[in-house]
């Protein structure tokens, strides 16, 4: 995004959907060699490529500023609207609303992937890759897919960022950023639409109220981390999900009463 | 005619040989029982017939075509089904999105349809819906299709397994112990269904260990030992055979 438009002079809406189709197009060419490992081995082939590329972003100098990173990333321009009207993104709180608007977007497209067709079949090889296979379903080629998706959300994002904050640096390229996002995902809970949300809140939160020095943040994150892989593997909303059959049952009750009474 | 021919089939673990030079074929719409002791290469020799070994040396025809060294997703899309010998499902859906998952090669369902909603998705989604339901009929499990997966008796279990191999249209069905684990007055209905879907008209090849299921389904029974083939022919045949039952009791117990 800063690149493109910073470098290459591009619009600001060419340089935005430009940058995720980027972002898109590295994903496949990182997942084409990494998807030939499975579990961990897979996991170490992505990071070391996140490493790979934070080191690229600080020493390429000529392309990316080096430390000094990228400045004066241009604003969205003012949509026109009917009747001479116009949005504007100069004040920080139209901003907020430009972002919230991606995050709804994004929460939306999610909803409809996860309950679909292809979202069924990403769930089904995540729980047993070898009876998907079974089922005659590519999942090398599903993978591929799943990971581009992720690798435009994570575009989404940066292009969010850079055009929010109006300057990036090399330190948003480090692998612990990735790590954030992860933790985010273990806590709020894996495989769930609303977990991704509930996450970075609780996350972000604890450390805002506990008033804690930077460095021990991590440590915090750590000790959280361990107990929530211990005790609850599915997160917050997993728990919520235990709970549901319960809430079926009574569900289930609560129309046969109304039934009763019609 | 010949549905499936295998043509000197070995697969070597490192030093150990598994399935040596094995030649059988299976017919259209017969039942052939694959016996043998613990270790012999039945489940091997299913993992090579579903691709999900590729055999060092044989080959294997299907319907009139060569698949040796095809992915398992090809062998499903040529039409072989299987189930696994631990139960396989996937446990945390639903039985209906079991089944759904399961006819996932004849939809086409993309992202794009996914996101927009698109009529051809929601009329594909409906028709999937159907067909599910209808091979959850078959199987005698509609009353159960909201049910979580994981909640189901063993026996449900593997009704269902049997269900998604169903739903990916098969012609040659591959069962690995379809009796395994689950109780014995279950056994029967397990064989009932094992025979309404030979009537059905698909082709089985079945691994079994009860010989009450052998003798009752089989048309015919290959019998391994040590990955080797020592004992082909009717299920009586088998049962007098001095080989196999060697191989299952030891020399001692030969008349």
């Amino acid at each position: 995004m800063a690149l493109l438009t910073v470098k290459a002079g591009m619009s600001f809406w060419i340089a935005f959907f430009g940058s995720i189709a980027i972002v898109g197009l590295a994903g496949f060419l990182i997942a084409l060699p990494a998807l030939r490992l499975r579990g961990p081995y897979f996991i170490l082939v992505t990071l070391c490529f996140a490493i790979i590329v934070q080191v690229v972003v600080i020493a390429w100098i000529g392309l990316t500023g080096g430390t000094n990173g990228i400045i004066g990333i241009p604003r969205p321009p003012p949509i026109p609207l009917p009747f001479r009207m116009e949005v504007t993104f100069d004040s920080l709180l139209s901003r907020y609303y430009f972002i919230l608007f991606f995050l709804i977007v994004i929460a939306l497209v999610n909803h409809r992937v996860v309950h679909s067709l292809v979202g069924k079949t990403f769930i089904a090889i995540s729980q047993d890759e070898d009876l998907a296979q079974s089922l005659g379903i590519n999942t090398v080629r599903v993978k591929l897919l799943s990971f581009i998706i992720s690798a435009m959300f994570a575009g989404v994002a940066g292009a969010l960022y850079a055009t929010y904050n109006s300057v990036v640096s090399p330190d948003l390229a480090h692998f612990l950023r990735g790590f954030d996002a992860f933790v985010f995902l273990i806590i709020g809970g894996v495989a769930s639409v609303a977990g991704p949300f509930i996450g970075p809140l609780v996350m972000i939160a604890i450390p805002e109220l506990l008033q804690v020095v930077v460095g021990l943040k991590t440590m915090i994150y750590g000790v959280i981390l361990l107990m929530f892989i211990l005790i609850m593997p599915y997160g917050i909303t997993g728990i919520f999900k235990r709970f549901n059959p319960m809430l079926e049952k009574m569900k289930e009750k609560v129309i046969k009463v109304s039934h009763g009474a019609a | 005619m010949a549905l499936l021919e295998i043509l000197g089939l070995t697969k070597n673990f490192g030093g150990l040989t598994a399935v040596h030079n094995l030649n059988f074929h299976v017919d259209s719409g017969e039942l052939l029982s694959v016996i043998g002791p613990n270790g012999s290469g039945k489940t091997t020799l299913f993992n090579l017939i579903t691709g999900f070994y590729e055999p060092k040396s044989g080959r294997i025809r299907f319907n009139g075509n060569e698949i040796t060294g095809f992915k398992p997703h090809q062998m499903a899309r040529h039409g072989i089904g299987r189930t696994f010998q631990r139960t396989t499902i996937f446990k945390k859906n639903s039985v209906l999105e079991n089944v759904i998952i399961g006819h996932r090669l004849h939809t086409r369902t993309g992202v794009w349809g996914a996101i927009f909603k698109t009529p051809a998705t929601r009329r594909e989604e409906q028709k999937v819906k159907e067909k599910a339901r209808e091979i959850l009929t078959f199987v005698g499990l509609l009353d159960r299709e909201n049910q979580t997966a994981e909640n189901i008796t063993q026996e449900a279990q593997k009704r269902l397994s049997i269900a998604m191999a169903l739903a990916t249209g098969p012609k040659l069905l591959l069962l690995d112990e379809p009796t395994g684990g689950v109780n014995f007055e279950e056994i029967d209905g397990l064989i009932e269904l094992v025979k309404k879907i030979q009537a059905s008209g698909i082709t089985l090849c079945i691994i079994e260990h009860k010989m009450r299921m052998v003798m009752n389904i089989s048309d015919r029974v290959i019998a391994l030992n040590h990955g080797e083939k020592i004992a082909e022919g009717t299920p009586q045949e088998i049962a007098g055979n001095e080989k196999v039952i060697k191989a299952y009791l030891g020399t001692r117990y030969v008349a």
